[in-house]
């Protein structure tokens, strides 16, 4: 089960269908992510990026189809496994998701203290504090979450998603919120698990971010995987500086497209 | 029509099964929460806090109003028939046995109840809970099983300060309006008080317990995402946990006296 | 909150302990008030039904419980088997010639198990039998007094309620009675040589000894504190009175017969076609009725004190037209008077029945 011996392959999906209230979220979406991969999900609003997220990390439930992290199942997973995969996959969320009855130490000192029980409590507060000052949180560590700006919550959460150190991150919307120095320090910080090779799946669609980080893009539009091809791939077939700008606008057409589409229908 | 009515029982029996599946769990998880020191400790002592010490004044002061109620009225009705000891069966029936505990999970549905339903519902809609279940934290261990042991354990306690206040406390306030003799009423009383009646107030607690801690967490749980839901959680959870303590109190009753 | 929040660990802590404190002090309280760590010594008894000896029934002695019925079987001889208990500071009534008394109450308020101590100072073993009051063998220990029965308190106090109307009542009749008899005098006065004079004594001597009863009674009050047996003794001796007196009436060398006599000495007055004679004898069997049937309650006296005020009232009634007769007879014949009016007074005892049961 140790990386050295397993498979380059740590992530796959196969034939994932996702709805909620009625409506298609996600439709017969298949992909996979290699060790050490870093994959931007890109796509516009509503297209059902956040869900793929989700149901990749097994936080919601897929309609069909199945997850696989490091070749298991992650919904039939027991309860020993699931513990390993939650320790060796990070999730920061959107809207921070920070819990509200918590200091903001707590946020970070939980996965702690179940995943490494042998920290002591000062051990815990330590690497804790140090994460976040990594990130530019330096606020007092004791107050919680209702009292931060969103760019604040943000940190915290994406301080918690890495605070294990797990080989697999899902960053929902990292560079939300963040104003410029904040993404500095981001960009710093995942520049760090870059050099570690964690594997990264972002969704995102600041493409600063894709272009500094992403080894390979995916376009999800409608629930579907439209696009899925090695940055390098897309940054050639484009030319090179303004090849990120032209995907994005690519993007924009499709969606355009897709929605004429979808007027033509209903009519 | 038919095809409604079809629709719909499928729905209610789909969601019964969850909630019943729901409860399965939440059993599971208590079971096991007393095998290993949890993090859910400290979660356990607020809910303690909340739901026990802080209902304990109203508690206290609806004990000791029923209570001299019927110290009054029975003093001065119950002579008239020859019956003035009935006064002592008659208050450990009511506050021991009968309200008391249905009284309690009253004070305690009315305000954590409501506040494990909205605060739970809350954590959905800000994805607290999925959160929890990021790092590795089941959320029905961390959050429901401290609830449903502290509300358990609140009711529990509760349910004997209701009693201390209600047959010693009004005693008191009795004596401001028409002295009894204390060694009289406090001999008749434990003369009248069996240890049965406290096992079945005590029974009557731990089920309400259950019911209204389950309930709230399943209905705080069962909201989609719009925070326009919360407090309608809220109240389904006030509702079911009412209707179910009344039937389980029902229940409780004949079984003792069938 | 603040504080609350900060000290949680210790409020709940107290919370939770004065709580558990509390509630092992009660039930320790419970214990030791319900003896339930007291030593209790077996005996066994038989009752005729299990109707009002149900397990967990308490046993008074002088309004203290001293003891529980356990368990009750139905035995092959169609009796019902009872083990009791009795609490150890209470052994010492335990003696030989102790028994058990069913008492039920009169308005239907239930039933009381009532010990009482044998007057013998020999201790009763544990898990012997104790007899019952309603049993032969209990019959006979109250007969020869060995035992030790006390007064019922309420069924006395109830007696004793009912004792001072009928007292008034009866002295009522006496008062009555005296009046019809000075009437008698008056009418025959100057006449009391030969029989009608004895008959005059006869009667005098039957009413004399109604204020002798009315003292009996008197005392009897007094004495109905200690015993109602002696009580229904007394009831007897007034009934017999009145029998007497009634027969004393009814005899036919009496007074009235004597009175009516076409040949007696003042048959001339008399002329009405035995009219008067035959009113006079219809009243005087009513009153002997009365009282006849007061002798056959009295037998049976138990809780039945309110027909016997009934029937001394109807005995007074009686009498009060023996006395209108006899006004009669000493108006119409001699004296051309004739029957005054007579105000109606409402009877004592049923003003008092309707007040009380209204």
């Amino acid at each position: 089960m140790s990386a050295e011996n397993a498979s380059a392959l740590l992530l796959e999906l196969r034939g994932i269908s996702a709805s909620s209230g009625g409506s298609e979220i996600l439709e017969d979406v298949s992909m996979t992510v290699e060790r050490g991969d870093r994959v931007a999900v890109m796509g516009p609003s509503g297209s059902g990026k956040s869900t793929l997220l989700k149901v990749a990390a097994g936080l919601e439930p897929a309609g069909s189809g199945h997850a696989f992290f490091d070749g298991r199942d992650i919904a039939t997973l027991g309860q020993r496994e699931e513990l390993d995969f939650r320790k060796r996959a990070g999730f920061g969320f959107q809207d921070g998701a920070l819990w509200e009855n918590q200091t903001v130490l707590n946020n970070l000192a939980l996965p702690l203290r179940i995943h490494r029980p042998e920290l002591s409590e000062p051990e815990i507060a330590e690497r804790s504090r140090a994460l976040l000052s990594s990130l530019g949180f330096t606020d007092s560590l004791g107050v919680r979450p209702a009292t931060l700006s969103m760019g604040e919550r943000k940190i915290v959460s994406i301080a918690r998603a890495i605070v294990l150190e797990p080989e697999l991150v899902f960053l929902d919307d990292p560079t939300g919120h963040l104003d410029e120095d904040a993404r500095d320090r981001l960009y710093a910080v995942v520049d760090k698990l870059v050099r570690k090779g964690t594997t990264i799946v972002a969704v995102t669609n600041n493409s600063g971010f894709v272009r500094r980080f992403a080894l390979r893009l995916v376009v999800v539009a409608n629930g579907r995987v439209t696009y899925d091809v090695p940055m390098k791939v897309a940054l050639a077939a484009e030319g090179l500086e303004p090849a990120a700008r032209s995907v994005v606008a690519r993007l924009k057409r499709y969606a355009e497209r897709d929605r004429l589409d979808e007027i033509e229908e209903r009519r | 029509m038919i095809e409604s009515i079809g629709a719909s029982v499928r729905d209610k029996a789909s969601r019964f099964l969850y909630a019943l599946a729901f409860f399965g769990r939440v059993v599971d998880r208590s079971l096991r929460f007393f095998r290993r020191r949890q993090v859910g400790y400290k979660v356990l002592v607020f809910q303690i806090l909340f739901t026990g010490v802080e209902a304990l004044l109203v508690n206290a002061v609806m004990a000791m109003a029923i209570g001299a109620a019927i110290i009054v009225i029975g003093s001065s009705l119950l002579p008239q028939f020859g019956q003035s000891r009935l006064m002592y069966d008659i208050m450990v029936i009511v506050i021991t046995k009968e309200l008391g505990p249905l009284l309690t999970a009253f004070i305690v549905i009315a305000r954590s109840g409501t506040a494990i339903a909205t605060e739970l519902a809350g954590m959905v809609v800000g994805h607290e809970i999925e959160a929890y279940i990021s790092v590795g934290v089941d959320p029905v261990s961390f959050l429901v099983v401290p609830r449903v042991i502290g509300m358990v354990a609140s009711l529990a306690l509760l349910s004997i300060y209701f009693n201390l206040f209600g047959l010693l406390g009004s005693f008191l306030v009795v004596q401001l309006i028409k002295p009894i003799a204390f060694a009289e009423y406090f001999q008749s009383l434990l003369a009248a008080l069996a240890p049965g009646d406290i096992l079945s107030g005590m029974a009557k607690s731990l089920v309400f317990g259950v019911i209204i801690s389950t309930v709230a967490s399943y209905q705080g749980f069962a909201i989609g995402r719009a925070s326009t839901e919360i407090p309608v959680a809220g109240i389904k959870a006030v509702g079911q946990s009412f209707v179910l303590c009344i039937f389980a109190d029902v229940l409780i009753t004949l079984a003792q006296y069938a | 909150m603040k504080f609350r929040m900060r000290h949680a660990d210790r409020i709940v802590g107290v919370f939770t302990l004065l709580a558990f404190v509390l509630l092992v002090g009660v039930i320790i309280l419970m214990g030791a008030n319900q003896r339930w760590f007291a030593k209790n010594y077996t005996y066994f008894a038989q009752f005729p039904t299990a109707g009002s000896v149900q397990p967990g029934t308490a046993i008074f002695h002088k309004g203290f419980q001293v003891g529980t019925i356990r368990r009750v079987s139905l035995n092959e001889a169609g009796s019902v088997d009872a083990e009791f208990s009795i609490q150890d500071s209470y052994y010492h009534l335990m003696r030989t010639h102790s028994l058990l008394e069913l008492v039920t109450s009169p308005i239907g308020l239930g039933s009381q198990l009532l010990l009482h101590a044998g007057r013998s100072l020999e201790p009763l073993p544990e898990e012997s039998y104790v007899p019952t009051a309603d049993s032969a063998e209990g019959q006979d220990l109250i007969e020869l007094e060995l035992v030790d029965i006390p007064p019922k308190d309420d069924t006395i106090t109830r007696l004793l309620s009912n004792v001072n109307p009928l007292l008034e009542s009866t002295s009522k009749t006496v008062t009555t009675l005296n009046r019809t008899l000075t009437e008698l005098n008056r009418a025959l006065a100057g006449q009391s040589e030969g029989p009608l004079g004895d008959i005059i004594t006869d009667a005098s001597a039957a009413v004399a000894r109604l204020p002798t009863t009315l003292d009996e009674i008197n005392s009897l009050v007094v004495a109905a504190r200690d015993s109602a047996v002696t009580l229904l003794d007394s009831a007897n001796v007034i009934a017999g009175n009145l029998e007497t007196m009634s027969a004393s009436f009814a005899d036919p060398t009496g007074l009235v017969t004597t009175l009516l006599d076409p040949k007696g000495s003042i048959a001339t007055f008399l002329d009405d076609k035995d009219a008067l004679y035959n009113r006079v004898m219809t009243m005087l069997l009513e009153a002997e009725r009365s009282v006849r049937s007061l002798r056959e309650i009295s037998a049976s006296l138990s809780a039945e004190m309110p027909k016997l005020a009934v029937v001394l009232e109807e005995g007074k009634t009686a009498l009060v037209s023996a006395q209108d007769v006899l006004e009669g007879l000493k108006n119409n014949p001699l004296l051309k008077g004739g029957i005054t009016e007579r105000e109606e007074q409402d009877s004592l005892y049923s003003s008092m029945r309707e007040g009380a049961f209204e």
